[in-house]
């Protein structure tokens, strides 16, 4: 009787511990996924502006565009000086460069960011098979405990 | 006991504020390195400030210079807060040992 009562305390505690595991794996899942999902629509934004320089360069010269000023609203405005760009390079601070090296610098970026999310996708494949490792153990000690 | 209590919630509190603080300034940090090592190695004629909403035409020199600064005070400042949070860490688990709870 008293060895019973002690492995049910046992299994109790397993199954809390088990459970506070899972609940943090699952949370880290979350993050990772967050995680991945902000490096992807970098990348996306960043292939984007590749294709508006692409454009840029071969026919930017003279062309109207049109600027958006907010809310919806735009201006129209000539592209003057179509073979260089703006370009942020953190620390509040833009350089002018030319589109080649803007190109360059974007395509950099890129692969920076799809190491970093091959990385993140290696974690959240590690977490996810911890949590399907620790998943049937808790649904076992938890039925177990349901028969008591 | 339930001041000791009150003053681990805030000391908690308090270091959780102090983490994220070391945080955004080790990114700040990183950004500027990269900018620096980006204007180091490209020496770009024109440079452009961001300040407030209107970008500002500045040379090489005057935004290496901000840069420099600008990684001196961030490092100071996140000296200063990383020796907070060791003494904040120690406190506290001073605290959670004399009311006899699990380190958090």
């Amino acid at each position: 009787m008293v060895r019973t009562v002690a492995a049910e305390i046992q299994n109790h505690e397993k199954l809390r511990k088990l459970q506070d595991e899972l609940r943090s794996l699952i949370a880290q899942a979350d993050q990772l996924r967050a995680q991945i999902d902000i490096v992807n629509t970098t990348i996306q934004d960043l292939a984007a502006s590749i294709e508006v320089l692409e454009y840029i360069k071969k026919y930017g010269e003279g062309k109207t565009v049109l600027v958006p000023i907010g809310a919806g609203n735009f201006i129209r405005a000539k592209i003057e000086k179509p073979e260089t760009v703006i370009m942020g390079v953190g620390g509040r601070l833009s350089v002018e460069v030319s589109i080649d090296d803007a190109r360059k610098m974007i395509e950099e970026r890129i692969t920076t960011l799809e190491s970093l999310r091959l990385d993140l996708l290696r974690k959240l494949e590690e977490v996810n098979r911890k949590i399907n490792e620790i998943l049937p153990q808790v649904e076992e000690l938890a039925r177990q405990e349901q028969k008591k | 006991m339930a001041a000791d209590l009150a003053k681990l919630q805030q000391l908690i509190h308090e270091y959780n504020v102090v983490r994220s603080e070391i945080v955004a300034l080790r990114s700040r940090i990183a950004e500027l390195r990269s900018a620096k090592s980006v204007l180091e190695e490209k020496r770009p004629r024109t440079v452009f400030r961001i300040i407030g909403p209107v970008m500002v035409e500045t040379g090489l020199e005057e935004a290496l210079s901000f840069i420099e600064d600008e990684l001196e005070v961030s490092e100071l400042r996140l000296r200063r807060l990383e020796e907070q949070e060791k003494k904040l860490a120690k406190t506290i688990e001073e605290l959670e040992r004399r009311l006899g709870i699990a380190p958090s």
